[in-house]
């Protein structure tokens, strides 16, 4: 039986190779609102002593152009603050976990950056986190996140933080 | 280890206790099944497969003898899970099969809620453009209802995950 042969095949390696994620690329949202939560990523990250990688997006603000280029400054000033931001994060999981490093996307929420970063990393695992109270889906749009199950080869672990996790749960058990 | 890292310890570590693996009981099931195992063995999980069972909508207008056939398909349903089960506590005893029948996003998410799961894990391998029209994938659908982390993965022989890997 195939299955038996995979299952035969994996006791035996418990031990001796227990490790199959080595790179674990999360999504961060670095918007000014946001609600970020790595502790789904960090944890994972911790456990398989993987490298973490977080990938922030920021999408530029929307001002008009003008002659004198101060709409390149606001672009600039913004995409700096998002840097510090994804910085601070990336220092808050080095805490937890120390191989934490940042990617820095100077647009707004791609799908294809995300696929096209798993597959320079040669990632494992993808990590989007997702909370009920930022929209759910206000980060991550509702296409975009079938867009990215539909079409990464990378699994995609969807995490929720406990929290909402909790609220789901009841509302759940109420129905 | 000093109390800080006891603290630090406590609140990094992932706790999954119970890993629900939907699985449709076509041929990519167990691979499906064989990937959940991988996680489940790290973390000491207990691994409930899942099968919803979708009347086709058809039999809502059958008569006797198409509700026998529908009884018929159900109960072989049942059996290949059970099988499936039985093949898979025979290389990890932590694994039990629950048989379902409705709306397979809706009862993945219920069950889930009902065992507490710790995570989802769902195969997908609708690629083909009808596929995708139809939205005959369940992995998405399951996610937009899911209380606890869904783990997606493509369920391919290209895949990163193919057999060899495990």
């Amino acid at each position: 039986m195939k299955i038996q042969e995979a299952l035969t095949k994996q006791s035996n390696r418990r031990g001796t190779s227990p490790q199959f994620c080595k790179n674990i690329l999360a999504t961060v949202d670095l918007s000014k609102d946001a609600e970020v939560d790595l502790d789904t990523a960090t944890a994972l990250a911790k456990h398989y002593d993987a490298d973490l990688w977080l990938l922030g997006f920021a999408s530029q603000p929307t001002v008009g152009t003008d002659a004198r280029g101060l709409c390149r400054y606001v672009w600039d000033g913004s995409a700096r603050r998002a840097q510090t931001r994804l910085w601070d994060f990336v220092l808050q999981a080095r805490e937890r976990h120390y191989r934490t490093f940042p990617l820095f996307v100077g647009e707004a929420y791609n799908t294809q950056e995300v696929i096209r970063t798993a597959k320079r990393l040669m990632a494992d695992l993808i990590v989007v986190p997702v909370t009920e109270t930022s929209r759910r889906f206000g980060s991550l749009e509702e296409v975009q996140a079938d867009e990215l199950l539909r079409r990464s080869a990378t699994p995609v672990l969807v995490a929720v933080p406990q929290g909402s996790r909790n609220e789901k749960d009841k509302k759940e058990s109420w129905k | 280890m000093n109390y800080l890292d006891t603290v630090q310890e406590q609140t990094t570590a992932l706790r999954l206790k119970t890993i629900l693996v939907a699985v449709d009981l076509s041929s990519h099931s167990e691979r499906t099944v064989t990937y959940a195992i991988s996680i489940a063995r790290q973390f000491g999980a207990s691994l409930k497969l899942i099968h919803v069972y979708v009347p086709p909508t058809s039999a809502e207008f059958g008569g006797q003898d198409m509700y026998r056939l529908l009884e018929k398909d159900r109960d072989d349903a049942e059996t290949r899970l059970i099988n499936l089960a039985g093949r898979i506590q025979a290389g990890y005893p932590k694994c039990e099969a629950i048989f379902v029948t409705g709306d397979p996003d809706e009862q993945v998410t219920r069950i889930a809620s009902l065992l507490r799961a710790d995570l989802i894990v769902v195969g997908r391998h609708h690629q083909t453009f009808l596929g995708r029209f139809f939205k005959l994938d369940q992995a998405p659908k399951i996610l937009h209802r899911a209380a606890c982390p869904v783990l997606v993965w493509e369920d391919d022989d290209k895949g990163i995950w193919a057999e060899s890997k495990i």
